[in-house]
């Protein structure tokens, strides 16, 4: 309420809003008002509740028999899936996706349930795979909001980060197998994300993740530009490509179905990103500051091509994080180039004028675009 | 018809929790009960988060690199009060009627290995494994898994 009071009084000086509007505001807001420090500290005291049961079990962990503990969790399993079907048949929306949310938590915990019942050991990828294999068919039929959407994102992201770990393992020693199936899933849940029921909140979690997830690969693949790529580490790279590979055609193929504007924003984002993680590993090169330059370039050419994509089709965000990407990659090279100089006062000169020159161009490129009939 | 298919969906991952149950209840159920002595893995430091680590003291027999390179699989014997454990390689082994796989149980290539405590036992089991001899009672599964169930003081013997 003192926020509130504040901001009136600052609109009504402003000329705003006059004194009666201010006080139906006020009245408005008496009215309505929800009783927020009640509800945060009931919520307060049911979380302390909570996290006391919670310790209570954890100390007396070892105490529980395993079979217990299994069927505790089978039951509580079972209620969700059961829940998650009643939902899905009334209709009721927010049950069917409140249960859906915690079977697939539940299957999780399971697995690790039985990993600590039975001491079961294996490589963490693992365990994943069959969390998606168990609950990716199910969230895909079943997932209507970005609740479900966001899980099954966090899911497939969580594998993929576990497959790309294990095969980078041994030194030297790349699985291509894993590093390829890592690689393959920002591209295949984009794909999902065209299948699913379009227009869907779940499905554009599923998009905006996956573009997050693809151009995050190719922005880290670029900093392979920083260090020496063999020949033999270019033939591993080649094929650790064959899968992202096919997952492009599987992705240009799910685009099919959609508009052509938005078809051609996000084929310029799946090629520009292939393109420039292919060319970073696929070529082989040295660590030599000409190299770094290449792949700056390449970088900023990558950025460029997406920005464009995206003001041309609307995409507001999208244009901003390609711009400011290429300005931190400029500023970088600055730093990479003149690294000597950046502790002397002209360095530093030169690079606050780098950065006022940035922000010069961002304001021209956001004034000229919307002239142009773009709306950035 | 979408909606029986989601049906359908939700019930796969509970067959799945029940499949795995079931297999490690299935490998459970012919395992043979082992009491293998054991010692701290850093003595002056057994506990590390809610896990005690020790390490296995068997009298080994074989080629310890063989466990170092990843391609073993342990016989286990008993022999006199004393467990052998007998290092071979990791193909078809006729003579190897108690086989251990150090890869699935997750027992390092020096014997090292770790049970989860919980809290409140886990300052005295602390204690115990510092101040004497302690065995492991596991049960070894027919796939080959070694799985530790609990701590216990062994009895002293005279060669102590």
């Amino acid at each position: 309420m003192i926020g509130l009071e504040r901001n009136l009084s600052r609109w009504q000086a402003a000329g705003l809003i006059d004194a009666a509007t201010a006080d139906s505001i006020r009245e408005h807001e008496r009215q309505n008002g929800r009783p927020v420090v009640m509800w945060a500290v009931a919520g307060i005291a049911l979380m302390a509740l909570a996290l006391g049961l919670a310790l209570i079990v954890a100390a007396n962990w070892d105490r529980i028999p395993g079979h217990v503990k299994l069927g505790v969790h089978f039951a509580a399993a079972l209620a969700a899936a059961l829940a998650l079907v009643d939902g899905l048949r009334r209709p009721r929306a927010l049950q069917a996706e409140g249960a859906l949310f915690l079977l697939v938590a539940f299957v999780l915990a399971g697995i690790a349930l039985q990993g600590q019942v039975y001491q079961l050991a294996s490589p963490i990828w693992q365990p994943l795979a069959l969390w998606a294999i168990l609950c990716g068919p199910v969230l895909v039929l079943a997932g209507t909001t970005y609740l479900t959407g966001t899980a099954l994102g966090i899911m497939l992201g969580a594998l993929a980060l576990a497959l790309a770990a294990h095969g980078f393992e041994r030194y030297g020693d790349v699985d291509t197998l894993l590093v390829g199936a890592a690689g393959s899933i920002p591209l295949l849940l984009l794909a999902l994300s065209g299948w699913t029921a379009r227009g869907s909140s779940f499905a554009a979690a599923l998009r905006l993740i996956s573009l997050a997830y693809l151009l995050a690969v190719a922005s880290i693949a670029h900093l392979v530009w920083a260090t020496t790529v063999t020949p033999e580490d270019a033939r591993d790279a080649l094929e650790a490509l064959s899968l992202p590979a096919v997952s492009v055609l599987i992705c240009l193929l799910a685009l099919r179905q959609e508009t052509a504007a938005q078809r051609r924003v996000l084929t310029v984002i799946v090629g520009a990103a292939f393109a420039a993680t292919a060319i970073a590993i696929l070529t082989p090169h040295g660590e030599g500051w000409s190299w770094r330059l290449a792949g700056a370039i390449l970088f900023g050419f990558m950025w460029a091509s997406i920005a464009w994509a995206a003001a041309a089709n609307g995409w507001r965000f999208l244009f901003g994080l390609g711009v400011t990407a290429i300005a931190v990659r400029l500023f970088i090279v600055y730093f990479e180039v003149f690294g000597s100089l950046a502790s002397t006062g002209i360095g530093l000169i030169a690079g606050g004028l780098l950065v006022l020159a940035l922000l010069a161009i961002w304001r021209r490129a956001m004034a000229w675009l919307p002239r142009r009939g773009i709306q950035p | 018809m979408n909606q029986w298919k989601a049906v359908l969906a939700a019930l796969l991952p509970l067959v799945g929790l029940a499949v795995g149950i079931a297999r490690n209840e299935i490998a459970l159920a012919s395992a043979t009960e082992w009491v293998v002595p054991i010692t701290g893995y850093d003595p002056r430091d057994p506990l590390r988060g809610h896990y005690i680590n020790f390490r296995y003291v068997w009298r080994v027999e074989g080629d310890r690199q063989l466990c170092r390179d990843g391609g073993c699989l342990i016989c286990l014997d008993k022999y006199e009060d004393e467990v052998v454990a007998r290092i071979v390689a990791r193909t078809k082994d006729a003579a190897c009627p108690n086989r251990v796989d150090p890869q699935a149980s997750n027992i390092s290539p020096d014997f090292a290995s770790r049970i989860f405590v919980s809290e409140g036992a886990a300052p005295e089991l602390e204690k115990a494994l510092r101040d004497g001899p302690m065995a492991v009672v596991a049960l070894l599964r027919s796939d080959g898994i070694l799985m530790n169930k609990r701590l216990q003081a062994l009895p002293a013997t005279g060669s102590e």
